[in-house]
């Protein structure tokens, strides 16, 4: 890596090929990612565009997901740097090597040189360690840079990170500044915990998701597991669908859905009941409080559960097939 | 394409002056590559694709995908338009027509939305006088109030590490920086440390009609309070909850509070509503301050739940009651009598001459 001091345009396109919405759908869902129209379509203007694309919504609904599936559509590397409280410039960006530094310094006791030179030589390119984002920058080939929960870091690092963004260039004091050599397609998440800076948004374009519809779920449910059968698969899109519209805490998400479905389909269940239910509660609510809450509320999604098979068939309602046609066998 | 290019430079200023979209020349031109790039292909591609450039935060949402569905499905600008039903119009196709916004709203807004403005209308409890805009006056009292609060507030420390002279841990970087000095012999060693660390606030202010003397001064404080600290937000409730922090920050005056401002008192279900939607802003270094008479018409085990939530949520809650200062004040409103047992200070405040 050398200090790129050639000028490149700074609005330039990407790098990146150019990618139609269509395609990126399709090539989203072979990898089992349902997406809707909006957003193949953002991603399609992020691609274009060169623009960093920053993600809200709420929890557990693939917002980082999307980042590893693009990376494998576009057959690139994915870069990820977890933000977290206290996170710095020196576990984002570069830190120096400081053994190494040490150890150095010792080796080369003996010759003259001046403070200037020994500095210089220490604070070179193989003393330096990259962290996610100066590593993004200096790829060959561009890579996704996924920097996930941007909400959690604080706003001093958020700031810090205006410039990565903004112009896609790293100024190290001892080196330069880095310039991409090319332009990282990057995904920001956020998961609302804190309002990000205006100065933030405007760098990036901007996508705001929720929980998928019930006829995206249920396609999500057999992408994801093909083995799961239509009814069940449907019974669970059903539900989900009715709990996120109940004052739990945590709302379960789509990936609490996949759990929950996997499970079902591990203990070899076809439907749903009371029973199960009860018993795989834990994957779709995390909180006691909201177990007590759905307990509460039997009354209310009785009828979107099957009803249990020691009761006679007679007395039970028909089961809804919700038009999606035939129930197969397991 | 040329007709899209100009279709879109209107729209962007329609959004920014009618609006109050904050687009620059940056914004602008990001959505003339945006409609370059997506080209004209249906209406939704364009619409998710000037969505994306246009907005930056979900409240934006709605009132976009309104302009857009006024400004283009009308043909003015023509997009998803045969193209013979746009070289019949006279005047090149550029103009929007004059009805945009009435004849569209009504047909957008959903039921639900239309029921709470019928609510908000006719409701015999709910008050709507409009809110105030935020006097200048005391502001300079209100900074110096929240000044001294956030100085007195400790939290315990930041995870985030800084040079300090007497930290717990081992500075290599400035220490190897410092040995160049004495040739690589490492003579003084530098640490670092976690530093203080620095509260976040959530102020709610109960906006109606029992605490129309007092509010005003505490929308002074939730203002100084906003633009001290980039980590606080402010709600104001009556029977509803809004969230003002971002009017606040711009120096806006305060609009569209509906139900929050004005009317009776229901803190039970606009505490609820706070739980259930910012929880999220309260975490262990949050610190809480409620004002509010306590005069509650709403429902007191709402209350309760909520008072609770946002207890084990938040580092402390301090109530300021107005009416706390006068002589032979006992906490025995029914909402106080809820709300006592979950608070760190009950305090008196009657304006920023008191302060």
């Amino acid at each position: 890596m050398r200090p790129d001091r050639s000028h490149r345009s700074r609005r330039g396109a990407s790098l990146l090929p150019h990618v139609n919405a269509d395609r990126l759908r399709e090539a989203f869902a072979e990898r089992g990612y349902i997406a809707d129209d909006d957003f193949a379509t953002t991603f399609e203007l992020m691609l274009a565009l060169g623009k960093p694309l920053l993600i809200e919504g709420p929890a557990g609904i693939g917002k980082t997901e999307s980042a590893k599936v693009l990376a494998d559509v576009l057959g690139t590397r994915l870069i990820r740097l977890q933000c977290y409280e206290g996170l710095d410039a020196a576990s984002a960006l570069y830190e120096w090597n400081y053994p190494k530094q040490l150890l150095h310094l010792r080796v080369t006791e003996r010759e003259n040189d001046s403070v200037q030179l020994r500095e210089a030589e220490i604070f070179s390119e193989p003393f330096l360690l990259r962290r996610p984002l100066l590593e993004a920058i200096v790829q060959d080939r561009a890579p996704v840079l996924l920097i996930d929960e941007i909400d959690r870091a604080d706003e001093a690092f958020e700031a810090f990170l205006l410039e990565v963004l903004g112009e896609f260039q790293v100024t190290i004091p001892e080196i330069g500044t880095i310039r991409a050599k090319e332009r990282p397609a990057v995904i920001v998440t956020s998961n609302r915990s804190r309002d990000l800076s205006d100065a933030l948004r405007r760098r990036c374009l901007y996508l705001c998701i929720d929980y998928p519809p019930f006829e995206r779920e249920v396609a999500i449910l057999h992408a994801r597991l093909p083995e799961i059968n239509a009814r069940l698969a449907t019974q669970i899109a059903r539900f989900m669908e009715w709990m996120r519209d109940q004052p739990f805490q945590k709302v379960p998400g789509t990936a609490e859905s996949l759990d929950w479905a996997l499970a079902l389909v591990r203990l070899h269940r076809d439907a749903l009941d009371d029973r199960t239910l009860e018993a795989t509660m834990g994957c779709i609510l995390k909180l006691q409080e909201d177990w007590e809450l759905l307990r509460s509320m039997h009354a209310r999604y009785a009828h979107l559960l099957t009803p249990d098979p020691n009761t006679p068939a007679h007395s039970a309602p028909p089961d809804p097939d919700y038009g999606l046609g035939t129930v197969q066998a397991h | 394409m040329a007709d899209l290019a100009s279709a879109t430079l209107e729209f962007c200023n329609m959004l920014r002056t009618e609006h109050d979209f904050t687009l620059g020349r940056a914004e602008v031109h990001d959505a003339l590559r945006a409609t370059e790039a997506i080209g004209v292909r249906e209406r939704g591609r364009l619409r998710a694709a000037l969505r994306a450039v246009c907005c930056t935060r979900p409240e934006e949402i709605p009132a976009f995908d309104r302009a857009f569905d006024a400004f283009f499905s009308s043909g003015a600008a023509g997009v998803p338009q045969p193209k013979h039903a746009r070289r019949s119009r006279p005047d090149g196709g550029e103009e929007p027509p004059p009805d945009r916004q009435s004849s569209f709203r009504l047909e957008d807004e959903s039921l639900a939305q239309r029921w709470q403005y019928l609510q908000a209308r006719y409701s015999p409890i709910e008050g709507a006088s409009p809110p105030p805009p935020i006097p200048l006056d005391g502001y300079d009292d209100a900074d110096a109030l929240v000044r001294r609060l956030i100085s007195r507030i400790h939290l315990g420390r930041s995870r985030r590490l800084r040079p300090m002279p007497h930290g717990r841990f081992l500075d290599l970087r400035r220490t190897v920086r410092a040995s160049l000095q004495t040739g690589g012999e490492i003579v003084a060693l530098r640490r670092r440390g976690y530093p203080l660390r620095n509260p976040r606030f959530v102020i709610l202010i109960d906006a109606s009609r029992s605490m129309s003397e007092y509010a005003p001064a505490a929308i002074q404080v939730a203002r100084a309070l906003v633009r001290r600290s980039r980590r606080a937000s402010a709600f104001v409730f009556s029977t509803a909850l809004r969230e003002i922090t971002r009017d606040l920050r711009r120096n806006q005056p305060i609009t569209n509070t509906g139900e929050a401002w004005g009317g009776g008192t229901r803190i039970g279900a606009s505490l609820n509503a706070f739980v259930r939607n910012f929880g999220s802003r309260l975490d262990d270094h949050t610190f809480v301050i409620m004002v509010s008479d306590g005069l509650d018409i709403g429902d007191i085990p709402q209350l309760e739940h909520a008072m609770r939530e946002i207890a084990r949520r938040s580092a402390a809650i301090a109530w300021v009651n107005p009416h706390a200062a006068q002589a032979g004040f006992t906490p025995v409103s029914r909402g106080m009598q809820t709300a006592l047992p979950y608070l760190a200070s009950l305090t008196a405040w009657s304006g920023l001459a008191d302060a």
